[in-house]
């Protein structure tokens, strides 16, 4: 019995998790393109020609779920060792996603800079030693408004 | 200082690895490891239990004794010894203790330390005396195998194979604990058919038929597909499978 519910869960999880997975890769990919126009970088300060006329502090942060398939091949890696390839596509998400949500707390801005990122697991298996439950992913950085808008930094 | 920008690489920081197809590998990879480690284990523990020392058996009779609550209906006790001594003599019945233990499946154990456990559901369901005789000879034949050690051996190995290699609170751990107790079922059923051979053999011995052994399935099998009684054989092999032996017995003799 245990075994067809555990079975059970991994289909659901696999085609509801890749549906999922796939959905979201399309929006970031068509979000990604539409702000492309907003450069973001990780130096902490303007070059000396450049002056801020406003800046402020932005950040944008997501928590992603891995689905049970992938958890249980997470813990099937775990046992022989290698690339742990269930948490990659999880953390890309969740990275760029942030990311798209810190760039859409700058509109009306020019540059983001000094970006930052931090990744830490939240939810019931935050602190258990089988592993990931949610990811969450903040980035943040400073949004700065440029006399003039130059083209470039 | 010119910016260049160009869309995420989304093949950079994950691999093209069809997980599909990896959790297949691995999980089939695995079960084949695990069942493979588990079947030589289990056959080392076969070896190597019934060697333990009467003196620890008798401690791990004591750990599991306390797991259950002991009755002390002794007209029960002292009729089952009875039956114990016709079917191989004062001298070797008084080597076994019998114990009843409040539980309302009906269930017979052979307990570590020569201890006869029965269940207070056996005692009020099965009142023939030849069918009780070849219940308590059924875990005699597990005593003289010693059955109840290398169980309780496999049994420990299949628990620390799984809690170690997937932790013990994973939902992984429940799928190969899963897997593996099909391979444990199919050593203890070669062990409950063995037993069946030595109990029919004694109560053959004292009554002179297999009556009791067939009327004894006969009576569970009856239950066997709907009731508390299915429990009783996870392990064991289907009750028409064992009346089929004890009737190929009779015609044998």
């Amino acid at each position: 019995m245990n075994l067809i519910v555990f079975i059970g869960l991994i289909v659901l999880g696999y085609l509801a998790g890749s549906a999922a997975e796939k959905n979201h890769y399309r929006s970031i990919e068509k979000r990604e393109s539409e702000m492309a126009d907003l450069p973001i970088v990780t130096i902490s300060k303007l070059p000396q020609n450049m002056d801020a006329t406003n800046s402020r502090l932005v950040n944008g942060s997501v928590v992603i779920s891995i689905d049970y398939f992938k958890r249980i091949l997470a813990q099937l890696i775990n046992i022989v060792g290698g690339k742990v390839i269930s948490y990659e596509s999880l953390v890309d998400r969740a990275r760029r996603e942030a990311i798209l949500r810190l760039k859409e707390e700058s509109r009306g801005y020019d540059y983001i800079i000094n970006l930052r990122i931090e990744t830490s697991t939240i939810g019931n298996a935050a602190n258990s030693k089988n592993g990931v439950g949610s990811v969450e992913v903040l980035a943040y950085g400073t949004a700065v408004k440029v006399a003039g808008n130059e083209t470039g930094l | 200082m010119k910016l260049d920008y160009r869309q995420p690489d989304a093949t950079v920081n994950v691999s093209k690895v069809s997980p599909l197809k990896r959790a297949v590998q691995l999980f089939l990879g695995l079960s084949v490891t695990f069942v493979t480690i588990y079947v030589v284990l289990g056959v080392l523990v076969n070896i190597l239990a019934p060697k333990i020392p009467m003196s620890l058996e008798q401690k791990m009779g004591s750990a599991i004794l306390n797991e259950w609550t002991v009755g002390n209906d002794n007209e029960t006790v002292n009729s089952y010894k009875d039956i114990l001594v016709k079917l191989v003599g004062e001298e070797v019945a008084a080597t076994y203790t019998i114990m009843i233990l409040e539980e309302a499946e009906l269930n017979a154990f052979a307990i570590p330390g020569n201890i006869v456990g029965v269940t207070t559901g056996f005692v009020e369901e099965i009142t023939d005396e030849e069918m009780i005789a070849f219940a308590l000879g059924h875990e005699l034949g597990h005593f003289e195998n010693r059955d109840h050690i290398k169980s309780y051996g496999r049994l420990f190995v299949l628990y620390t194979m799984v809690n170690t290699l997937t932790g013990s609170d994973g939902s992984l751990a429940t799928a190969f604990l899963d897997l593996l107790s099909k391979t444990e079922t199919k050593f203890s059923q070669v062990d409950e058919l063995r037993a069946d051979v030595y109990g029919a053999a004694l109560l053959y011995d004292t009554y002179g038929s297999y009556d009791g052994g067939i009327d004894f399935f006969n009576y569970l099998s009856e239950d066997y597909d709907g009731s508390h009684i299915v429990s009783y054989f996870e392990s064991h092999p289907h009750p028409e499978k064992r009346v089929q032996r004890l009737m190929d017995m009779t015609e044998l003799e």
